[in-house]
């Protein structure tokens, strides 16, 4: 199979060998695919700059096995790919995707919305809506799709109640704390489904909610990218106890 | 034709080199048994020692056969200048450059899809070097992909606290370049980190 200047985002790279490049690719019509450059990593190879994670290229590639070989790599005319701080999330980003996505899947909406927070992460918009968002779209696509509208029983989410979010039920009213559930408000649910996480407190009952759904589909397998923020966020937390 | 069994311990042996497959292999050991025992016995024990001896600097984490490696204990380099850098080869290009500090080496960069954490890089080590030390800047030296930059500014974000002047080398036009054939990624941060000509 043969694939012509096709629009793909980088996910991940390693060195192969002595000049080349192992590449995870996420391609917008074939889903993953793995990708082997070769020479990818000698100094007058020019494609190395463009074939960095966060970055979206055009990709022609030919594919026997599972593992195919890149052809060409051209620079598609966007933004300037997130730098900065907000590469931790691009990292985060991607990891999903690896852990969670199949190999030769196609999800072409999930490679938008990709595209879309990748997008944002270059500009200036929230980076937690960015992720929250993300988030939801990835369980959408994955067909894990969160339960916003109404709870378990079919009655219309209030915005003054609070529910219980079972994994794999949806939200039921809140009484007491349940295991393999989060504590999530109405309107958290409501502004989640209208796309519009803008308060902090949705914000942080959103990113419990993410995150229990997403470590269940994990099943147990820790995300590295997320011991990230753990860490600059201790030694945060250190300097203002030293203060 | 069957090898003998060292014969071929020995080819085995020596596709753990980079960039050596199976034929240079063969063809590394023909070589040695055929025209040089003495260059090869010469080189199995200068590999022995090194492999038994040389361990890391207890404080820049590059190869030392020391506790302390020489540029550590050196009184000529300039103790006010860390340079962090990714891999002991890049200490080599450092030097070769002229820098006279000193060095700590992460010997990776964060890659969280390779389990590559804070923890790995050593930066517990790097605070307490920071925590010590009377330096008056840290130089961030890591190489200029996207996996640098970002272990470059996750470690810029957890030594804020030591309050000391932290610096990004340069990236840009290379010396000799010609701008019709740079990519615009590179052309934009050449662009971006634009500085007034020193007269």
């Amino acid at each position: 199979m043969r694939v012509a200047l096709h629009p793909c985002y980088i996910l991940h790279n390693r060195a192969y060998r002595e000049t080349s490049l192992l590449l995870d690719v996420f391609s917008r019509q074939h889903g993953r695919v793995g990708l082997i450059a070769k020479g990818g990593r000698t100094q007058k190879n020019h494609k190395r700059a463009l074939l960095q994670p966060g970055r979206r290229v055009n990709i022609s590639w030919t594919a026997r096995r599972e593992l195919g070989a890149l052809i060409s790599v051209e620079p598609c005319q966007t933004d300037a790919p997130p730098g900065g701080g907000r590469l931790l999330s691009v990292f985060y980003i991607n990891e999903l995707l690896v852990k969670l996505l199949h190999k030769h899947e196609a999800h072409p909406e999930l490679f938008d919305v990709y595209d879309e927070a990748i997008t944002g992460l270059s500009g200036g918009a929230s980076e937690q809506v960015i992720l929250r968002l993300f988030e939801k779209r990835l369980l959408e696509a994955l067909g894990y799709g969160l339960a916003l509208d109404s709870d378990v029983e079919g009655n219309p989410i209030k915005p003054n109640e609070d529910y219980n979010y079972r994994i794999e039920q949806g939200p039921v009213l809140y009484e007491t704390p349940l295991e393999n559930s989060v504590r999530v408000s109405g309107q958290t649910l409501l502004a989640l489904s209208k796309e519009n996480p803008g308060k902090d407190r949705v914000l942080n009952e959103a990113k419990q909610l993410m995150r229990m759904m997403i470590g269940h589909l994990l099943g147990g397998r820790p995300l590295v990218s997320r011991e990230l923020y753990k860490y600059i966020l201790s030694t945060h937390t250190e300097k203002a106890g030293r203060k | 034709m069957s090898e003998s069994s060292r014969l071929s311990t020995l080819i085995q042996a020596l596709c753990c080199l980079p960039g050596i497959g199976k034929k240079s292999a063969q063809r590394i050991t023909y070589h040695l048994l055929q025209r040089d025992r003495a260059g090869a016995k010469y080189l199995s024990t200068a590999l022995d020692e090194a492999m038994d001896n040389i361990g890391s600097c207890r404080r820049c984490r590059n190869f030392s056969e020391a506790d302390l490696c020489d540029l550590c204990l050196s009184h000529k380099r300039d103790k006010s200048l860390l340079c962090i850098v990714e891999s002991p080869a890049d200490v080599y290009a450092m030097e070769e450059a002229g820098f006279n500090g000193r060095y700590f080496v992460l010997m990776g960069h964060l890659s969280p899809l390779d389990g590559i954490g804070p923890r790995e890089l050593g930066l517990d080590k790097l605070e307490e070097y920071l925590a010590d030390g009377d330096l008056s800047e840290l130089i961030l030296a890591t190489n200029s992909t996207m996996e640098g930059e970002a272990t470059a500014h996750f470690i810029n974000d957890i030594v804020q606290k030591y309050q000391i002047r932290v610096t990004r080398i340069a990236h840009g036009v290379p010396l000799g370049g010609e701008l019709e054939y740079i990519d615009s990624n590179t052309l934009s941060h050449a662009l971006a980190g634009r500085r007034e000509i020193i007269k």
